[in-house]
């Protein structure tokens, strides 16, 4: 018997990044993974910079955290520095639009229901039209194989 | 040929007293039976409330206490327990909620407990409302 990879493409997360303000978190809506069961995701997120990123040696990043419930999808972690980072990107350049992709392996399999947290480090707000944001994911699941397939 | 996804049990209670806790100090849960649910891993969920007098770098860390022979004899609660998640504590009079996956320490046993080390700098808030520790086991189902 043997396993492959099982994908389910362009899921969507809501979230609100347009305009978001240096030093601030924006947090999702609630991801129900109850029903799809996916146990990692790759979060694909498109987002465009501000004006006037301050240059060297300042780092402009984006950071990106998983905010998870153990209980069903009441409670969630605080959308701070202590929440669990999945990866950090950088967006060095002024008014320029990035895509980037984030596995959620390395921080273990997904709970039931979470948030996707994102902190704008780049030193000015973000972009102001909601058009050049979007944030999707593929979810991902094994599939187990008959022998000699 | 089938499918391998996520499989969920939620809100399992820890039983553990965190209030009050003085700075430098251990809280350690009663023991967890595993014996039955067979968790693979779990997400732990933590909500601590400090005091005044937290130092900036104030940091509360939580450990897991493993057995090895059935709940019978479990790991100390010391320098050497093994980390699951360190998180800051560096604000006054301020209610956290934080997470951590236990799967970067392995499998979990089939006994276990967790400690809270409480290193804000200061201690606890006094009231039993403002902490609570639960945890969500995680495993994997074919259909």
């Amino acid at each position: 018997m043997g396993t492959r990879a099982l994908y389910f493409n362009s899921n969507v997360i809501t979230i609100s990044l347009a305009g978001l303000a240096n030093g601030n978190f924006a947090t999702s809506s609630a991801v129900d993974n109850s029903s799809n069961l996916f146990m990692v995701v790759d979060i694909q997120i498109t987002l465009k910079t501000g004006s006037g990123i301050p240059v060297f040696p300042n780092r402009p990043t984006v950071a990106l955290f998983l905010l998870r419930s153990v209980d069903g999808g009441i409670t969630f972690d605080d959308a701070n520095d202590n929440a669990q980072m999945i990866d950090v990107f950088q967006t060095k350049n002024d008014a320029t639009s990035y895509t980037f992709t984030a596995d959620t392996s390395n921080i273990g399999q997904l709970p039931d229901f979470w948030k996707l947290a994102i902190k704008n480090k780049t030193g000015v707000a973000f972009d102001s039209t909601p058009a050049n944001f979007n944030v999707i994911y593929t979810g991902k699941k094994l599939e187990s194989l008959p022998i000699g397939v | 040929m089938g499918t391998i996804r996520s499989l969920y049990t939620n809100n399992q209670p820890v039983t553990i007293s965190m209030d009050s806790l003085p700075d430098g100090s251990t809280a350690i849960s009663d023991t967890i039976n595993n014996s039955t649910h067979l968790f693979l891993t779990a997400d732990f969920q933590l909500k601590y409330t400090t005091t005044v007098s937290t130092t900036p770098l104030g940091l509360v860390e939580l450990l897991i206490i493993r057995s090895a022979d059935g709940g019978a004899t479990f790991d100390d609660a010391d320098l050497n327990a093994e980390s699951i998640g360190s998180f800051a504590a560096n604000e006054d009079a301020t209610t956290f909620t934080v997470s951590t996956d236990t799967a970067l320490s392995g499998q979990l046993g089939d006994y276990f407990k967790v400690a809270v080390k409480n290193g804000s700098g200061a201690i606890f808030d006094a009231n039993p409302a403002n902490f609570s520790l639960k945890y969500l086991g995680k495993q994997y189902e074919m259909v």
